[in-house]
């Protein structure tokens, strides 16, 4: 049974709304748009899903892949869904490389989103 | 959240938890930790995740500046001049980088009214340094002010044997990961009586974290540690409790087994714990 979620993204909005939409779902969820801040609390607090996007900060570098990389170091038990608007066939074949369960083009709706957490087998508390 | 926002100085807020000395019966404060916490109802109310962020954005030197002052500032709002001691989490970091940090720390004092010789900054080791020669000269300008020098989390992380020889320590604080369940556990046991050796031999005191259990008190106490800090004595707070529960004194002044300790383990005739 899995029910808290971290969504990194540095879009407010779009966060906002993953957010309520996942909440009105039951998960229970978390919002960072900095890598520190969600390795932070990875670090300190179980998640069942991390939702991150791929470039996070404003600098244009992927360093979504860095979230996805502390995860892996620390063995975290967590299913990664990756999100992003830039995708390569190389950022994609890294991010399933370091882990991630499925890479969704952005944008995304929210029920292709919901799928995808059920294909994981995500599911509110 | 940004983090200059976040050590803004009106972001964090200061808690205190006693430390008490138990060998007297009238169990008193020996000093208090200041602890730093978040913004209420953020991630970083959280303490780990705070100083995790610190530490991953390189930050320990603004984010230690940041919650002496506020510490300093609670401690005159809230307690009593009387209290003895201040205790301060302080990075290794910080002692290597901060090169006017001893300075900073006496003017902020003085700004606050707080003696320095009052103050015990506890070194904190979650990163290793790498400068022994600048840490060393930043813990004898804080020696020179009357700053005692105490080493946290022994044990845990970095926090390991070089900072002993390097720091000259006055305290060595044991993380409650040692202390908790110490009473059934004779490995536990065993590393709490190596440090408390390590402590007579160089002249350091042990101080004991994250007391929890009457049973652990009891055998802390039995190992001749008599300076306790934990949820069973006091929860931090500000201002926090500054008296032991007197259901606590009570059992301290009684019979160990009416806490269901043994009676070899209360005499420190079990294995693990030798009497001084």
């Amino acid at each position: 049974m899995c029910s808290r979620i971290l969504i990194i993204d540095d879009e407010l909005a779009l966060m906002t709304a993953l957010r309520d939409y996942l909440e009105q779902r039951g998960f229970i969820c978390e919002c960072v748009h900095e890598v520190a801040e969600a390795q932070a609390l990875l670090a300190n607090v179980q998640f069942d899903v991390v939702l991150t996007d791929i470039y996070i900060s404003p600098l244009q570098e992927a360093d979504g892949l860095r979230v996805l990389s502390f995860i892996r170091e620390r063995a975290l038990n967590v299913r990664l869904v990756v999100m992003t608007a830039h995708s390569t066939p190389e950022l994609k074949a890294e991010a399933l490389r370091l882990g991630a369960a499925v890479v969704l083009q952005k944008p995304t709706s929210l029920a292709v989103l919901a799928t995808a957490l059920t294909a994981i087998a995500v599911v509110p508390a | 959240m940004k983090l200059d926002l976040l050590l803004n100085g009106e972001q964090l807020s200061t808690v205190f938890q006693p430390i008490f000395d138990i060998s007297s019966p009238a169990c008193e404060v020996w000093g208090l930790e200041a602890l730093t916490r978040g913004p209420a109802g953020t991630h970083f109310e959280r303490a780990s995740v705070l100083f995790d962020y610190v530490r991953l954005k390189h930050e320990e030197v603004a984010a230690d500046r940041c919650c002496i002052a506020a510490a300093f500032a609670v401690r005159r709002r809230l307690l009593p001049q009387s209290l003895p001691r201040l205790t301060l989490n302080v990075h290794a970091g910080t002692l290597e980088r901060d090169r006017t940090f001893p300075a900073y720390v006496e003017r902020t004092a003085s700004e606050y009214g707080i003696d320095t010789r009052d103050l015990v900054v506890e070194i904190i080791e979650q990163s290793t340094y790498f400068d022994s020669t600048h840490l060393i000269r930043a813990l004898d300008e804080l020696r020179s002010l009357g700053v005692r020098i105490s080493i946290d989390d022994l044990g845990l992380g970095h926090g390991n044997y070089r900072l002993i020889l390097d720091a000259h320590p006055d305290y060595l604080k044991l993380d409650r990961y040692f202390i908790h369940g110490c009473a059934d556990d004779r490995r536990r046991r065993a590393l709490i009586e190596s440090v408390q050796h390590i402590g007579v031999s160089l002249g350091c005191a042990v101080i004991a974290e994250g007391v929890e259990r009457m049973e652990d008190l009891f055998t802390l106490r039995a190992m001749n540690i008599s300076l306790i800090q934990g949820f069973l004595l006091a929860i931090p707070g500000a201002p926090p409790a500054l008296e032991v529960p007197e259901e606590v004194r009570s059992l301290l002044q009684g019979d160990p087994r009416s806490a269901g300790v043994s009676p070899a383990l209360a005499s420190g005739t079990m294995p693990g714990i030798k009497r001084a």
